[in-house]
């Protein structure tokens, strides 16, 4: 991504004084991620096509929520993104999702590495979280990762790696706390 | 007796549960339940946006996907309609004289392309209504969503025995399901119901007939809207639909 923070943080201000363009620009900048985000949730085009649409309505409509002081612009735009898109999945009927689920559950396990970018390309920021990561357990890190970016329940991570889903919590939670620990507050 | 939650325990907990939201692994209706404390609650709220803060930098590492243009262009077209419920924007001088510009420009363009393309006889045709009826002498408005004009429209009072029109002009196409159409109306100033003026092309050029009685509204009249109906328009004689696009209608004569 090309701009900055503070760009970003500038562009939703402008939003929430009702600059469409404003919207348009942070659109072009974001949209990417955001799709990319909620293709690994929703697996479906379709559905994450209609999801980022409404993510960018809730950005317009809410905009002048967002405080500069509270945190990175992304992490406020990945987090609407990201609650939507489990809002999404829940909605759904298990029929009109489990069948591209397991065609895609074989794709992503194969995928989980190799659609990332590169640790060195990331910011300081995200490869301080990497580091983190790579402390914890293997099974902690996977979970975590499945729950994050796959948008996986606790049952279907049970299903996917096989282990009882009291185990799968417990890594969770494990896993979670060390990240706090390793990341500070 | 129950068993009281101490201060430290209670801020475990609330972290506990800040970071499964987050994480995505609190689900049903726990989630919602904690969605509905979490309008209430500052320190849950600042945990959760900590733990948010911590850990969106996973979604950093996903490769970015280009989505196809047809999402913008329905943001677009979605927050047009917002912003013109919202308020119409002021009309200045300057936005005025700006606005007729770009109508005549439109309608440059659009005639030139017209001339080169279409058929002998409608090039005729075409070219007369020029020169019968300038544009300077028109009422016009011109129909956008947050990003550019839609559509360009001038009424025509109609001279000697050439009847009033209402000449449309489609800027570009939005995506509409086959079986809708877009009808535009007369918001008239009195505050008497919306007023058919007819449908709206999707592409290229339609001409509104306009009656002697919906001239002189139209005359009065300083809005427009456009509907989406039923195809061939609204069955009622009223919008039916959304109203997703309302403009100025400027009296320039």
């Amino acid at each position: 991504m090309d701009i900055t923070d503070e760009e970003r943080s500038l562009l939703l201000q402008r939003c929430a004084a009702g600059d469409a363009s404003a919207l348009r620009t942070l659109y072009q900048q974001v949209a990417p991620q955001l799709f990319s985000i909620l293709l690994r949730i929703l697996h479906r085009t379709d559905l994450a096509e209609e999801a980022l649409q409404e993510v960018f309505m809730s950005v317009w409509r809410n905009a002048s929520s967002y405080r500069p002081g509270r945190g990175s612009p992304m992490a406020w735009l990945t987090s609407i993104a990201r609650y939507r898109a489990l809002d999404v999945r829940r909605s759904l009927r298990p029929d009109q999702f489990s069948g591209d689920m397991m065609e895609f559950a074989q794709e992503t396990v194969a995928a989980e590495d190799t659609d990332l970018v590169e640790k060195t390309s990331l910011s300081a920021d995200a490869q301080r979280l990497a580091n983190c990561m790579e402390r914890l357990t293997p099974q902690q890190d996977r979970v975590i990762r499945l729950a994050f970016t796959n948008g996986l329940t606790h049952e279907e991570i049970a299903a996917r790696i096989g282990s009882p889903i009291g185990t799968i919590k417990s890594w969770a939670r494990r896993g979670l706390q060390a990240l706090r620990q390793c990341l500070g507050s | 007796m129950p068993r009281l939650m101490n201060y430290h325990q209670h801020a475990e907990l609330i972290d506990r549960l800040a970071a499964e939201y987050v994480l995505g692994t609190l689900r049903g209706r726990a989630r919602r339940r904690f969605e509905k404390l979490l309008s209430g609650s500052i320190p849950m709220r600042r945990a959760v946006q900590a733990w948010e803060q911590r850990l969106f930098w996973m979604s950093a590492s996903l490769k970015p996907v280009e989505p196809p243009p047809r999402v913008w262009m329905q943001i677009a077209a979605r927050i047009g309609e917002a912003k013109t419920a919202l308020s119409t924007p002021p009309v200045t001088t300057s936005h005025l004289w700006q606005a007729i510009a770009a109508s005549i420009a439109g309608i440059a363009l659009t005639f030139g392309i017209l001339l080169a393309t279409r058929q002998p006889e409608v090039q005729v045709r075409v070219q007369t209504q020029v020169e019968v009826q300038p544009v300077q002498s028109a009422h016009t408005a011109i129909v956008a969503d947050a990003t550019a004009p839609i559509w360009v429209l001038n009424a025509y009072p109609g001279v000697g025995t050439v009847a009033a029109e209402l000449r449309v002009q489609a800027v570009r196409e939005i995506p509409l399901a086959d079986n809708k159409s877009f009808e535009l109306w007369m918001l008239p100033d009195s505050g008497t119901p919306p007023v058919s003026l007819g449908l709206l092309p999707r592409s290229g050029s339609a001409v509104l007939p306009l009656t002697a009685e919906k001239l002189r509204m139209l005359i009065s009249t300083s809005k427009i809207a456009v509907s989406i109906e039923p195809a061939g328009g609204s069955p009622t004689g009223a919008p039916t639909g959304a109203i997703p696009y309302v403009a100025p209608l400027l009296h320039i004569a």
